[in-house]
Formats: structure tokens, sequence, C-alpha cells
């Protein structure tokens, strides 16, 4: 096994999507969906046991590295099947937040890709279109990565420059309780500081062969167009938290 | 003589698992076979790619096993085999010598898998996810 054919260049940095057009899953969140800080409830916990009246859903529970957030609710989850104890406030500090996360053994990261989003885990193949700049066996280095999280931490990127104030009018309905805490702002990723994803170019492979009919009808104008679209395939190498 | 438990010799060997560690990556394609023929015009772009580009090709991916064959009277076509024991298989016919370069590279960038659509399942996943899947019994309620 020839070392070259397996680790061939370390790209440092991807950016194959400009940081304000988040297309696919990530979508721009409405205003409705902003979070001053002194809105929502952002408890450290497992997501087993949910505060109960307060705004956070099903969804990850997350810690700010750069906004302070007051704890609204009474109900504070004491026993936790985690770990470690759960800490009373989020917690303010990256490196705290890491530490955390260390301590759980799986981990999963939402990270951008040529534009779209995803959810990936060590092991995982994913397939998207070709990328032209890269051969097979190359190892990347992710650097758009929004979110990253163990079963019960989740540490999420956020710019705070870019806090967006909710409509009070529908500050308190049901319909902004449920939903999305809107903690991760569009476009914001985590540093390398804090996290780091390696992927390696498996393959550049194409589709199955489409075949698309064009037709007029009454012109005389039939066509039939063979497409077979190329595609990357990447194998997630491993998750390393920083420090 | 305590009585050891029977061990099935079938039980003994390992599976490739998917993924595997990071770092264990091998190039799929461990072998490619030109057959071209030496006076057939269908070959003369094989024969030019033969003479000028294949064996910068050979140095540039050293785990891969070139070889060269003849096949008098027949089309020109290259052959790849692949770690998971498929083979592909490109004609090369009439094609230039520019032309033969990219199809040999489509062998070499492949994994030898079937092709399949990809359209609709960008993460193909065997582990388990890291939070876990939601219990009913394990969670309070919600007021909506």
């Amino acid at each position: 096994m020839a070392a070259s054919s397996a680790l061939r260049s370390l790209f440092s940095s991807l950016s194959l999507g400009s940081s304000s057009s988040l297309k696919g899953k990530a979508r721009k969140f409405d205003c409705s969906f902003g979070t001053p800080p002194a809105q929502q409830l952002r408890w450290l916990g497992t997501t087993r046991s949910q505060p109960r009246a307060t705004a956070s859903t099903a969804e990850a529970n997350s810690l700010s590295a750069s906004t302070s957030v007051t704890p609204q609710s009474a109900y504070v989850p004491t026993a936790s099947l985690s770990s470690g104890p759960l800490p009373r406030e989020p917690v303010q500090d990256t490196s705290e937040a890491l530490r955390l996360l260390r301590t759980q053994p799986n981990h999963y990261v939402i990270a951008s890709i040529a534009g779209r989003t995803y959810v990936l885990a060590p092991r995982d193949l994913l397939t998207v279109p070709k990328l032209r700049d890269v051969k097979v066996g190359d190892v990347i280095e992710l650097d758009r990565i929004h979110e990253v999280g163990s079963r019960d931490y989740t540490l999420r990127a956020q710019n705070s420059l870019n806090t967006r104030r909710q409509k009070s009018a529908l500050a308190s309905s049901w319909a902004a309780q449920l939903a999305p805490s809107g903690l991760a702002h569009v476009g914001s990723v985590l540093g390398p500081q804090a996290v780091k994803v390696r992927c390696v170019v498996a393959e550049h492979t194409k589709g199955n062969m489409e075949r698309i009919l064009k037709k007029k009808r009454r012109k005389g104008y039939r066509k039939t167009i063979t497409h077979k679209q190329p595609y990357t395939r990447l194998r997630v190498e491993s998750i390393e938290l920083g420090k | 003589m305590p009585q050891l438990p029977k061990i099935l010799r079938g039980s003994l060997t390992t599976k490739i698992s998917p993924g595997g560690t990071p770092g264990s990556f091998h190039l799929p394609c461990r072998k490619v076979v030109i057959e071209y023929c030496e006076t057939n015009p269908s070959s003369k772009g094989t024969r030019d790619f033969l003479l000028s580009q294949c064996k910068d090709l050979a140095k540039r991916t050293p785990s891969t096993e070139f070889v060269v064959k003849q096949r008098p009277g027949k089309h020109p076509i290259v052959r790849g085999f692949y770690l998971n024991n498929r083979t592909k298989e490109i004609s090369l016919q009439n094609l230039a010598a520019t032309g033969v370069l990219p199809k040999v590279q489509l062998l070499l960038d492949s994994s030898g898998n079937k092709i399949t659509s990809l359209k609709r399942r960008p993460v193909e996943s065997v582990t388990e996810s890291a939070r876990g899947i939601w219990s009913a019994l394990h969670d309070t309620g919600k007021d909506i």
C-alpha cells in the first residue's frame, strides 16, 4: 500500500459555498424564530428530560459560547442518564464545553459541503456532486461545521452580532415555543480550534443513466437526452475535538 | 481436562468493516489492463496513448498494476480490477490518445461498486445515532 495513494494532500479549507447562501436544509430563519438572550431557555441537559415550560424543543439543549442566558424555568433536571452531573447554567467557555463533549464516546457534526448541510458521524459515506479539485485518496478537512454534539451535550456555532429580535406578538405563542431554539445562525461555523472533521475522498463516480424525453406535440419535435450525474463520495474519518 | 467451547472455523474469518480505521484508505483499483491491436485503425489512439502518456500515469499511481496486452483483430478495451472482486470494461475504439486518458482515469477513480442511483440518499451510515432514539417512557410532557 503506497503512502502516496492514501494521503496525497491535505486541504486545510474547502469552502465551496458562500457564507451567506446556505441552501438545502439550513434555510434562513424567519424573524419569528429569532432568539434574544432573555427569551429562550438553553439548558445543558439530557435530551431525555426536557424542561416543561420553556421554548426549547426535543432538539439539542445547546451551550452558548458567546452569549449569556439567564435561566427562566423553575424546573431543573437533577438526574440524568449521562455520565456527569448537569451544570446549572449554560456553559460559557468553549474549552469547558469541549471538555464535557470529550467525556462522551460518540459524536456527530452538522456540516455544510458544497452548499448543502448534512448530519455526519464517523465512518459515514457521503455523496456530494463531483468535487473537481480533489483526487481519490485525498484527505479533506471540513471548514463549515455548524454544530458538534454527543448524547447529552451540544456545541452550536453562533454569531453574536447576528442576534435577531423576536416579534413580540409571536413571542409567547405556542408556535414560537415549538419552533427550533433558533440558536444556530445561518452561516455561522465553529472554527478549527473547536472541532476538526477529516474526510477521505473514496471515489469519483457517476449515477445511473437517466433518459430525459423531450417532446413538443404536433411539431415533430422529439428527442432523448441521456445523462449520468457525476458524484464524489467522501468517507468521514474522524471528528476531533479541540482544546 | 476442561471442556473447551467449540469454535467453528468459519467464525474466525474477519469482515472488512465499512469505513475502517482512519488512515486506512487504499485505492480500490488494483489492476488496469489495456488491450489493443497492433494494426487495427480503431486502436490508433490507444497505441499513441501507450507510447506517450501511459508510463507517466502508471508512475503517478504506484499502487495500481498496469498491464498492456495485445488483442489482435479486436477493438481496444481497458479493463479495471477492483478490491471487491468486480471488473469494469470500457471500450476505447476509435478514441484519440487524448480521449483514452479520461477513460482510464474513470476506472482509477471508481470503487468498482455497481452503478446505482446516488440521487436520494446522501449519507450512508453504519454508525448508530450519537443522541440515541427518543423514547416516550423517558421524556416529560410538553405543554402546547
